[in-house]
This record gives C-alpha cells, sequence and structure tokens, in this order.
C-alpha cells in the first residue's frame, strides 16, 4: 500500500510541476495584457496572505485547545491538514493567475479553440494534481507517523485512552483523534477559503454587474469598469483556491470517516463473539488510501493522455472523455487491486455481503452515485433541457415569476439526488454494512483530481476573457474564450453535485463514528448496539435547532456578501459621478480601490459564519450533551444537503438561464425578459458560489468538531448537571 | 482648434458646435458630463454651415477655454433643426451607445435604388421615427416611400423632413431564436404589433399605423436591419447599417456595448 501511496503522490506532485512549468513558458501575451495580469495577480495575492494571516490566527486557538484537551499528535495533525489544504489552494491559485493571460494569448496567437482549451486544462490540472496530491500526502504522513510509527494503529492501541492531561473523564481513541485533526485543519481551512472567497468574489461580481452593467450600460469585464479587476481575482481567490480547498476537504472527509469507523468498529467489536483480527484491521484501513492512491493514479493518466494528444475545438466532449477515462480506470484498477488485496480474507466475518468485492463494489456504487448526481444537476442547470429553459421563459413575465420558478427548479431538483443518494447508502450498507458507506463517499471523491481540474479549468477561461476584454483583444479571441467559459459554468455544477454527495455519505459514517465515541468505553459492551433514539427529547430537539441551523448560517453569509456587495456599488458609484473621463476612457479607474474593499469586507464577514461551524456543536454540546449534539449533527446535516442542492441548482439555472436568453431567445440581451432573468441571476449568484459550497464545509466541520470533543461535553454539560442538581 | 457642427437627432434635436472630434464628441455627450446620464444618442456631422442659425455668435463663443481645453457645446438650436438644414450638407451619422461608444454610418450619397425598396423587401416594414417625431410604425410602404409620404404636404399628419430607421420585424416566438437579439420588440407587445401588421395589409390605403406613441427608451440599436434614412419629399438620405458580420469585424466593442453582441 506504502508503494502506491508513494507512487501516486510522487506522480501526482511531479506532473503538477511538470505541467507549471509547461504553463509558465507560455508566452503571456502583449504589454497590456501582461499589465492587467498582473494587476490580478497581485489582488489575489494579497487577498490570499491577508486571508491567510487571519485564519493562522483562529488556527494556532485550535492547536492550543487539540493540543491540551485531546492530543498533541492531533494538534500536529491539524497543523498538517492546515498546511496541506493551504499549500495546495496557494499553488492553484498562483497556477491560475499565471496560465489565465497565457490563455488568452495562446488564443490571441492561435485562434484554435483546442490550443487553448489544452493551455487552460493545463492550468486546472496544476490545481486539481495538487489538491488529490497533498490530500493524500498529509494523510500518508499523518497514518504511517502516528499510525505505524508511534503505534497509535496497533491493536492495543486502538482502545479507548483517558486524556493525556489526566483531566477526569475525557476517553477517546487515540487515532480517531489525530485523523480528525487532520481533516479539521483541512475543513478549517476549505471554510474560511470558502466562505472569504465567496464573499469577496461575489462581492467584487454584483458591485461590477450592478453600476457597470446595468447603471452605466459597459459591457462585462469593460476596462472603463472599477470592480473589474476585483472581479477577476474574485474568481482566483474563490472559484480557484475557494473551490480547490473545498474540495480536497471534502476527499480528505471521506478518507477519515472510513478511517474513524474501522477503528471505532475494532473497538466495539474486541468482547464481541466475533471481533475484527488485525489484519482484517489493517487491511480496511490501508484499502480506502489505496483506493485513494489508484483513484490518483489514474487521473494523472487521464490528465497525460488529455495533454499529449491534439484536442479537438469541442471542449465538452475534452473535459468529458477525461473524467470518464479517470473514472473507467479508477473502477478497473481499484478491482484488480482489491480482488489481491482481499484474496483469501474472510469477508463475511467483516460483514461484507458480496466476499471481495465488497469494498470495491461499494466504492463502484459512490463513483456511479455521483455521475448521477451530477447528470441531475447538469439536468436541472444546463439550458439544453427544460427546467432552465422554462426559468428563462419565465422571464417574459418578469423578475418575480424568474425568481419564482428558479426556485421551483431549485426545489425540484433536490429529490432527485437525495434518491440516489439513499439507494446508494441502503446498497453500499447492505454489500459492506457502514464500512461500505464510507466507502461509497471515497469512490465519489476518488477522481476528484480531475473533477478539481476541470472545475479550475472555468475560472481559468472566464479570467482569460476577461484579460482579452480589457485588452481589447479581436473577436476571435473573445469568442474562444467565452466558449471555453460557458462549457465551464455546466461542469461548476457538476462538481458541486460530487462535493454535496460526498459529503452527504461522509457524515453518514462520521455519524456512526460519533455515536461509537459518545459511547465511550460502553462501546465495547457485547449488548451494544449503535443506535439513534429520536424520541430522546434531547436528540429531537437537537435535530430541530440543528435543521434550523444552516438556514442561519445561510442567512449570515447571504447578509455578508449583500453587505460587501453594497459598498463596492457606492465605491463605483461614486468613481463614475466623481471622475466623468473614466466613462469615456481618458481616466484609468482605480481599480486598487475597489480591489480593497473586496477584501475588506471579505476578511471581516468571513470570521462569523466560520466561528458558526466550530462553535456550534461545542456551545451546543456543553449546555445540553452529546444527545442534543447528535440530534444536531443529524438535523444539520439534512437540512444542509437539501439547501445545498436547492442553491446551488436553483443558483445555476438563474445564471443559465440568463445566458439562455443572451444567446437570442425571447428577445436577447436588452429584452424586457433579460432584465428579468439578471436579477434571476443576481439573486441566484451569492446562493449558488457561496452558500451552497459553503454548506457541505459545514456538516463536515461540525462532524469533525462533535467526533472530537464528544468525549468531553458528555461528561461536562450544564444539562446533565442542572438535571442532578434537581434530583 | 477646428470647429465642427454637429445635429443630434436623438433623444433631442439639437444643432450644436463642438471643438471636439465626432468620437469625443460621442463620449461627452453620452457619458463624459458629470451632469449626464447614460442615455444612447444619434447625431449627424454637418459638413457646411447653412440654413437660419446664429453662425456669427457660434463662431465668436465656440473657442478653447482659457486653460486651452476646446469648446465642447455651444448650443445653436433646439428646435426645427432638421428641417431647416439642406440635406446636401449632412455628413456621416454616428450611433452612440449609453456607455459612450459611437459607431460612424458612412453617407452613400442622395437619392437611388436602395433608398427606394431594400432587397428584402416583403410588403411590411416596421420604422421607428427618430427625428422630429418618435413614434414606432408599421407601414406597407417602402422606406422611401414611406419617407416622401410621411413628408408629403399633402398628407394630413405630415413633417417637412423624417429621419427613421426601418427595424426588424419579429412576430413569432421561433423568430426569436440565437442571433434575432430583438430585444425589446419581443413578448408584451408583440400580439399588438401582429394586429397593426395585419390592419395595415388589410387596408392598403392606410399609409401608417402607430404601434407605440413613444418608442425612445425602448429602442436598441441591434433592431435596425438595413439603415437609417433621412427624408424630405422624394429626396432621401439612406445611411446603410452594416452587417453583423461587418460589425464583429470592424466594430466589435460597439456591437457588445449595443448588445448586439
Amino acid at each position: 500500500m506504502n508503494v502506491w501511496l508513494i507512487a501516486a503522490v510522487v506522480a501526482a506532485l511531479g506532473l503538477a510541476w511538470v505541467n507549471f512549468r509547461i504553463v509558465c513558458g507560455q508566452q503571456p501575451g502583449t504589454d497590456k495584457m501582461q499589465a492587467i495580469a498582473k494587476a490580478i495577480q497581485e489582488g489575489a495575492d494579497a487577498f490570499l496572505r491577508l486571508q491567510y494571516r487571519k485564519i493562522a490566527v483562529i488556527a494556532v486557538l485550535i492547536l492550543l485547545v487539540l493540543a491540551v484537551v485531546v492530543s498533541w499528535q492531533a494538534a500536529v495533525a491539524f497543523v498538517i491538514g492546515a498546511s496541506m489544504s493551504a499549500t495546495a489552494g496557494w499553488i492553484g491559485m498562483k497556477t491560475a493567475t499565471l496560465a489565465n493571460v497565457r490563455v488568452a494569448n495562446k488564443a490571441r496567437e492561435t485562434e484554435s479553440l483546442g490550443e487553448t482549451l489544452k493551455v487552460a486544462f493545463l492550468g486546472g490540472s496544476v490545481m486539481g494534481l495538487a489538491v488529490g496530491g497533498f490530500a493524500l500526502l498529509g494523510l500518508g504522513v499523518v497514518v504511517y507517523v502516528f499510525g505505524h510509527l508511534m503505534g497509535q494503529m496497533r491493536p492495543e492501541m486502538l482502545t479507548v485512552h483517558g486524556n493525556w492531561l489526566g483531566i477526569p473523564g475525557i476517553r477517546d481513541i487515540p487515532f480517531t483523534m489525530t485523523v480528525s485533526g487532520y481533516a479539521l485543519g483541512c475543513s478549517i481551512i476549505a471554510m474560511f477559503n470558502r466562505v472569504g472567497g465567496g464573499i469577496y468574489t461575489k462581492a467584487a461580481d454584483m458591485g461590477a454587474d450592478l453600476v457597470g452593467k446595468m447603471e452605466a450600460g459597459i459591457p462585462e469585464d469593460d476596462p472603463r469598469n472599477p470592480a473589474t479587476i476585483a472581479d477577476n481575482v474574485g474568481d482566483n481567490v474563490g472559484d480557484v483556491a475557494g473551490l480547490g480547498s473545498d474540495l480536497l476537504e471534502s476527499y480528505v472527509g471521506a478518507m477519515i470517516s472510513a478511517l474513524v469507523l474501522v477503528s471505532c468498529q475494532f473497538f466495539s467489536r474486541a468482547q464481541s463473539a466475533s471481533p475484527m483480527t488485525a489484519m482484517q484491521l489493517e487491511k480496511l484501513i490501508a484499502y480506502p488510501l489505496l483506493f485513494g492512491a489508484l483513484g490518483l493514479l489514474s487521473c494523472v493518466v487521464g490528465i497525460t493522455t488529455m495533454l499529449v494528444r491534439k484536442m479537438s475545438n469541442r471542449p465538452h466532449r475534452e473535459l468529458n472523455g477525461v473524467t470518464m477515462l479517470s473514472a473507467v480506470l479508477t473502477i478497473v484498477f481499484t478491482g484488480i487491486a482489491g480482488r489481491v488485496f482481499f484474496s483469501g480474507e474472510d469477508m463475511a466475518s467483516m460483514g461484507f455481503s458480496v466476499g471481495w468485492m465488497s469494498p470495491w463494489a461499494c466504492a463502484v456504487l459512490g463513483i456511479l452515485a455521483g455521475i448521477v448526481i451530477g447528470k441531475i444537476a447538469e439536468y436541472y442547470t444546463s439550458f439544453d433541457f427544460r427546467p432552465t429553459k422554462a426559468v428563462a421563459e419565465a422571464s417574459r413575465e418578469g423578475a418575480a415569476l424568474t425568481i419564482t420558478q428558479g426556485m421551483a427548479c431549485g426545489m425540484n431538483s433536490v429529490i432527485g439526488p437525495v434518491l440516489v443518494l439513499g439507494t446508494t447508502i441502503i446498497l453500499a450498507h447492505t454489500f459492506g454494512g457502514l464500512y461500505g458507506v464510507a466507502m461509497a463517499a471515497i469512490g465519489m471523491l476518488s477522481f476528484v483530481t480531475v473533477t478539481v481540474s476541470v472545475d479550475t479549468y472555468g475560472p481559468i477561461a472566464d479570467n482569460a476573457g476577461g484579460i482579452s476584454e480589457m485588452a481589447q483583444l479581436n473577436h476571435h479571441v473573445r469568442e474562444i474564450t467565452d466558449n471555453l467559459d460557458a462549457v465551464g459554468n455546466t461542469t461548476a455544477a457538476i462538481g458541486k453535485g460530487f462535493a454535496i454527495g460526498s459529503a452527504a455519505l461522509a457524515a453518514l459514517s462520521l455519524f456512526a463514528s460519533y455515536i461509537y465515541a459518545q459511547a465511550g468505553d460502553r462501546a465495547a459492551a457485547p449488548d451494544f448496539s449503535l443506535i439513534l433514539n429520536m424520541i430522546n427529547t434531547l436528540t429531537l430537539s437537537g435535530a430541530v435547532v440543528g435543521a434550523g441551523l444552516p438556514y442561519l448560517f445561510s442567512g449570515i453569509l447571504i447578509e455578508a456578501v449583500a453587505k460587501a456587495a453594497r459598498r463596492m456599488v457606492q465605491e463605483v458609484r461614486e468613481q463614475f459621478a466623481r471622475n466623468p473621463g473614466i466613462m469615456t476612457g481618458e481616466v484609468l479607474p482605480n481599480y486598487r480601490q475597489c480591489v480593497e474593499i473586496s477584501s475588506a469586507g471579505a476578511l471581516r464577514e468571513m470570521k462569523i459564519p466560520a466561528l458558526i461551524a466550530v462553535l456550534s456543536p461545542l456551545v451546543f454540546g456543553f449546555i445540553f450533551g452529546a444527545e442534543f449534539v447528535g440530534g444536531l449533527l443529524i438535523g444539520t446535516t439534512l437540512s444542509a444537503i437539501m439547501l445545498a442542492l436547492y442553491t446551488a441548482n436553483a443558483g445555476g439555472a438563474w445564471d443559465n438561464g440568463k445566458k439562455y436568453i443572451e444567446s437570442g431567445h425571447f428577445g436577447g440581451k436588452g429584452s424586457e425578459a433579460h432584465k428579468a432573468a439578471v436579477i434571476g441571476d443576481t439573486v441566484g449568484d451569492p446562493l449558488k458560489d457561496t452558500v451552497g459550497p459553503s454548506l457541505d464545509i459545514l456538516i463536515k466541520i461540525m462532524s469533525v468538531v462533535s467526533l472530537i470533543s464528544v468525549s468531553i461535553f458528555a461528561k461536562y454539560n450544564i444539562y446533565d448537571w442542572l438535571t442532578s442538581f434537581m434530583r | 482648434m477646428q470647429t465642427n457642427l454637429y445635429l443630434t437627432v436623438f433623444p433631442m434635436e439639437a444643432l450644436i458646435a463642438s471643438q471636439l472630434s465626432p468620437e469625443a464628441f460621442a463620449a461627452y455627450m453620452s457619458v463624459g458630463a458629470r451632469k449626464g446620464s447614460a442615455e444612447a444618442l444619434i447625431f449627424i456631422c454637418i459638413n457646411k454651415e447653412n440654413g437660419p442659425f446664429c453662425w456669427e455668435e457660434a463662431r465668436q463663443k465656440c473657442v478653447p477655454h482659457a486653460d486651452g481645453r476646446p469648446k465642447r457645446s455651444f448650443y445653436l438650436s433646439i428646435h426645427r433643426v432638421l428641417e431647416n438644414l439642406d440635406l446636401e450638407t449632412m455628413g456621416d451619422l454616428y450611433l452612440v451607445t449609453r456607455d459612450g461608444r459611437c459607431l460612424a454610418l458612412q453617407r452613400p450619397g442622395i437619392g437611388g435604388g436602395e433608398c427606394q425598396m431594400p432587397e428584402d423587401w416583403d410588403g411590411i416594414g416596421l420604422y421607428k421615427e427618430l427625428c422630429p417625431v418618435h413614434p414606432l410604425v408599421v407601414s406597407c410602404r417602402p422606406p422611401g416611400d414611406f419617407g416622401a409620404y410621411m413628408t408629403s404636404p399633402d398628407n394630413r399628419v405630415s413633417v417637412p423632413s423624417l429621419l427613421f430607421a426601418d427595424l426588424r420585424i419579429v412576430t413569432t416566438p421561433e423568430q426569436s431564436q440565437v442571433g434575432s437579439r430583438v430585444g425589446t420588440l419581443f413578448d408584451r407587445r408583440m400580439e399588438h404589433l401582429k394586429s397593426c401588421i395585419e390592419e395595415v395589409q388589410q387596408r392598403r390605403d392606410k399609409g401608417a399605423k402607430i404601434v407605440d406613441r413613444s418608442y425612445a427608451s425602448r429602442f436598441s440599436y441591434g433592431l435596425i436591419k438595413n439603415g437609417v434614412y433621412l427624408c424630405r419629399g422624394q429626396q432621401c438620405l439612406f445611411w446603410p447599417m452594416p452587417s453583423r458580420d461587418s460589425l464583429k469585424e470592424t466594430a466589435y466593442d460597439w456591437g457588445r456595448s449595443a448588445e448586439i453582441f
């Protein structure tokens, strides 16, 4: 397993380096293009530096708490996780800001869609490979150093241990805490990158659109718009760094959910009639990592294949091709590996119903479920299909009906993925128990490297379009970048489907681990069963409150975007009013001021939503205890999944409904329908790009924080103290 | 500094002397003044002083500012200007978008067949009158005939001169498919437009039927079909609108601002 893991990480990071060098080797274009690209680079660099500085303060606090209350190993793993996530985000964003201008220049020099697509995908692949490579590198280091070298994975260590400071009542399985610490590190960075980047990008986007496009009548990315550089910076910090950290966190979340679950099951079954053997334990822990490694290698092969051959002028087909190739290779390689890995094992005694195939079949189910969820997302958000066309058509009757129809589309879109997830959970559980559910989550994200590469290519193409527009390159160039950007919109919606689906499956495994952890020593009792009592008033109340939490979280996020956007609108209006020379093209607008407004707004507003995610399980846990938090997790998970699907798909439908009209339908640009569709798109922007993606991180942060802290608040909480006092 | 003469015909009629070039004048008038609002503008370059206007005063007052900046605008008249200017002196016509980008339409000459009967004439014309009146009308007369009819003293409701553009007609959802960019003409006004067309088709004696009394704010350049016409009796000036392909090659930025691309 170690060999495969090392080979996969080396291959992924090596190819990322090669691709980075190839991107850097491309010509960056004219002086004007380079000046624009430099402004975008500087804005993105400055924001991410400031953001990481702010996160560092909070990360140090969490680190100290983990070190004191849990263990120094968990604290170190947390640092590794945060470093991996931050590094992947930084590299991806850096590459994207170098690639954007080179993509525009490639289109300018060659006027070939295929050649330009190749450079854009090269840029995106650096982010994808960094995500896959760093996620596995960090996890491999944590498992190897703490699990193998320091012995946390030894059977005798996979039991409930007391706190290292001897605080009475705090007992947990050390290995589960260490890998959870790693996941928490990734989640914290992902949350800040997603929330901060999301606020930044949408504030800039809305400011640029509402004043520049709507009030002043200037086209998208026009250099006269003061917010246009901020808008392009936002694409990089939100849609590149934010997305990369988000999917890295999802990938790690899925992985650690399996490791934690196996550890808990090993402890729980130790005294049972059919205990798990040490060999079985080792294999069940190793298989997710092996699966991840082979998935990563498959993606390396897929990406290399795409880059060495001549590309056609059909970007959608090319991108689908590389995704499908990677998925098929993953299925084949992991199938062979599963056959070899589990040969001779008594699979039935491990709770697997279809022999050696069980874990693999569950992962394949996850892959298929991911593809189906992606297709459902595409159905509801692409203007090739009826729902988005209906949103566009409703725009003929005004903005109110655009919004109503978009909401209906978003709500209708929830049931399909939920049915797929439900079916996947049932089938995976039938094949491989709860471990099978965790494997389904891993399967769904096993080719995350390609998913991220494809998703990152979108904002790079979008930025390239912006640079072409600002540098006033000829229309052929802008048509090429527009074409690439349009495909990016659909791939983004599909990517969100994968992230949400895997979050739901991983949350279920983490929840099972939470119940094991809540039980503590009792989990080893022969009569212990994994039951969540929903009739318990504490659990029920927790579920009710938990269901409300994503709404509060989303409300605060939307408010944060609105606040930052309002400041941007005021600034852009003021610049236009103060200096008419901006509109006549005689004077350059003050781009830096808008970049600073977006940056300051995002940094100011990102803290509260992120802290809600981290603190709510702790606060409720210390007030009402572990059963309440159990309900809270279930309520939050269910409600957040629905809300994430709804916001992502409604936002996508509004966006593409507008694009459908812009392509000439129902009067095209300038029509009443277009005005209504623009309003719909503006409403949907913060939903799909800020709220939706943040919700799946919320689920996992809450699950991991609860898992880490349950042994503490199960023992120390106000509710228990009050009831014992009253008795 | 040279003084140029501009006749703004849309949204207001005025004769203005200015030391700005046509492009700078376009930007100044649409977006360049603090007081100004963002709105589309159409103007014509006047090549020679003519008509009953205060030319002497214009020569005296349209001079650079003390600091050397050019005089941007000196209004000679804001009422009944078009009818008092000689058609021979009309130069290029400029279509200015609400964000200040302008497209120059070259003036080919007075009269001529293309002004009388467009190649793709199908029996019905939709005309946006630009100056001195503003309605949107349908007529079964081709542009030249329509202009002559509207400026004929024999017609009860005529004007001395009329500047108008012929627009593309969209009456079915199918026609609004990709590329048509019919903007504000689509949808709520479609049924009314159809009934107006039917009425002029049935009553051939009816010279024109008003579709919309004031179509100023909703008019967009993407609707223009063949070009802009200026008629005075049998005299007709025609500024042809470039094809979309040609616009794409030569005036892409203007096309984006005009929401054509």
